[in-house]
């Protein structure tokens, strides 16, 4: 598996190495090393000088959260499969996600595990870490700070 | 340039149409513009499609299945799309066929057939609207994305979730007026309250409906258009802004900038101002979204459009009315055909022919079509002369 074990659908993307240092415990955004231009979602091309050398930079992991949703009724790729048992229900209790601005300008997405979308504020503290899932994916999740 | 009208306007009913397809609901709608306008289709020199999805139409060439099914062939026609303003792009392409001399006569359809997919799959469609790669990973829905502006605009302007429902109960109201509206019922504030939670902190009734249906617009050069019997309705401004692709890139959540810009450039077109508008018609997909909308047209300040609607500003007694047709939430909301019904519902009211639901002497109407979380707005301005 390459880039679709974090993005789920998308596999080819000059920018695949994300993945990878997601791996390695590390949220990556590119620059352009033309125009100094800072993007997560990384990019492979400068939008600003259009500009193709682009470098991989280590953003700042911590930040406020901006917004965040509890979606009750997700797509069908997180939509909970009906039990095959006659006259039981399946009940799925949803992982809130949010956005953290850890720099002027770069904001992150990402779960929000173990928290219900009633206890969570906007301007609380966040830092945005990958988490490797048991069935081989990798994604984000934005684990509390306190302050 | 020489000016181009809207000479006539058909709408399908929209709802759960398990008695039609896609294509049988289109001929609904064309034959009623062309019955309000007296023309026959052989007067038409074009014809230009709205249907966002190929995932809903099940077919590589949706557009096709409808020219050929009333017979327009050999005569053009293609599609376009703009997410969930696909329709206004329909009525945009329309008027640059005709202002560029190509055609005279040009129909401008719009058609959706979003329950021929079951209610996951369905979701799973519209959630597309976002980025494909750093968002739909997170399972964000198109209700998540509005929740997310929803949130940003509530801890920053103090917007309730009362407000909210306050713009249901708006549209429902008018909705149930409204005899092609899906969901033709009044609902009370406590209803809408206590619905079931969608997105956090979006409810059932925040959210619009999954719909089918078509709508139908024939645009005229001024020439032509001042041979047919019913008074010409101008198009006198279009806007088209976009915004980034995904939510995470935006420095603001609070407003759509597309939108913004939108109707900067409707406005400027045709020299009309946001004080003007006597009638408009927004993409109320969701509470959230009117709200929003309120205060990227201008008919409030930023961050007031909550007291805008707690006020009844935008019933159609109050200061501007607003989708007083029921809006994408009670008069459905079948994508490709919306914003080509908004049109419809602007035209009728100008014509004076929108019955319980007319707002008095309107002369200037306004419509605002969103694609995906904001990725595009059309704003589209008309006037009677």
């Amino acid at each position: 598996m390459g880039f679709e074990r974090f993005s789920l659908c998308i596999k080819h993307t000059k920018i695949r190495d994300f993945v990878d240092y997601l791996e390695n415990g590390k949220i990556m955004a590119k620059r352009c090393k033309g125009c100094g231009a800072k993007y997560y979602p990384p990019r492979a091309d400068c939008a600003h000088c259009l500009g193709s050398d682009t470098e991989w930079v280590e953003i700042p992991s911590e930040g406020k959260l901006l917004t965040f949703t509890q979606i009750f009724v997700p797509p069908e790729h997180y939509a909970s499969i009906p039990s095959p048992m006659p006259f039981s229900r399946t009940f799925l209790e949803p992982t809130p996600v949010g956005i953290i601005e850890v720099e002027e300008g770069i904001r992150i997405m990402g779960f929000i595990p173990k928290m219900d979308a009633k206890t969570i504020r906007i301007g609380m503290s966040f830092k945005a870490l990958p988490e490797p899932l048991p069935d081989g994916r990798i994604t984000i999740v934005l684990s509390r700070q306190e302050g | 340039m020489n000016r181009i009208a809207v000479v006539g306007v058909g709408n399908s009913k929209f709802g759960v149409r398990d008695d039609a397809s896609m294509k049988e609901l289109a001929f609904e709608a064309i034959k009623e513009a062309l019955e309000d306008c007296g023309l026959e289709l052989k007067d038409v020199d074009a014809m230009v499609t709205a249907n966002a999805s190929d995932e809903f139409s099940l077919a590589l060439q949706p557009s096709a299945q409808m020219h050929d099914y009333i017979g327009f062939h050999p005569k053009p026609n293609f599609r376009v799309e703009g997410a969930c303003a696909s329709g206004s792009m329909a009525i945009r392409t329309a008027f640059m066929t005709i202002a560029s001399g190509l055609a005279d006569v040009v129909l401008a359809l719009g058609a959706e057939k979003m329950t021929e997919v079951d209610t996951p799959r369905a979701t799973e469609i519209m959630s597309k609207g976002g980025d494909p790669v750093w968002e739909y990973p997170f399972g964000v829905s198109f209700p998540g994305y509005y929740a997310l502006i929803a949130q940003a605009h509530m801890a920053r302007y103090g917007t309730t979730e009362e407000q909210l429902a306050m713009v249901a109960v708006k549209n429902h109201h008018y909705g149930a007026m409204n005899p092609i509206a899906h969901l033709q019922k009044e609902v009370n504030l406590e209803t809408a309250l206590s619905s079931m939670m969608i997105a956090y902190p979006l409810k059932l009734y925040d959210c619009s409906l999954i719909s089918d249906g078509a709508a139908a617009v024939i645009l005229a050069s001024a020439d032509r258009a001042k041979e047919l019997p019913k008074e010409p309705v101008w198009v006198a401004g279009l806007g088209l802004g976009t915004d980034s692709l995904s939510i995470c890139e935006r420095s603001d959540l609070t407003s759509l900038a597309g939108a913004a810009y939108a109707a900067e450039q409707a406005y400027r077109m045709s020299g009309i101002g946001p004080d003007e508008v006597d009638v408009a018609c927004v993409h109320d997909c969701f509470t959230i979204a009117e709200i929003v909308a309120y205060e990227d047209l201008g008919f409030c300040k930023k961050g007031e459009g909550g007291k805008l609607i707690e006020g009844r500003q935008t019933y159609v007694e109050g200061r501007i009315p607003v989708n007083v047709d029921g809006g994408l939430k009670s008069k459905g909301h079948p994508v490709g055909a919306t914003g080509v019904s908004m049109a419809v519902e602007i035209t009728k009211q100008l014509r004076g022919e929108a019955g319980p639901r007319q707002v008095e002497n309107a002369g200037i109407g306004l419509t605002h079509n969103v694609g995906g979380s904001g990725q595009i707005t059309a704003v589209h301005i008309f006037r009677r002369e």
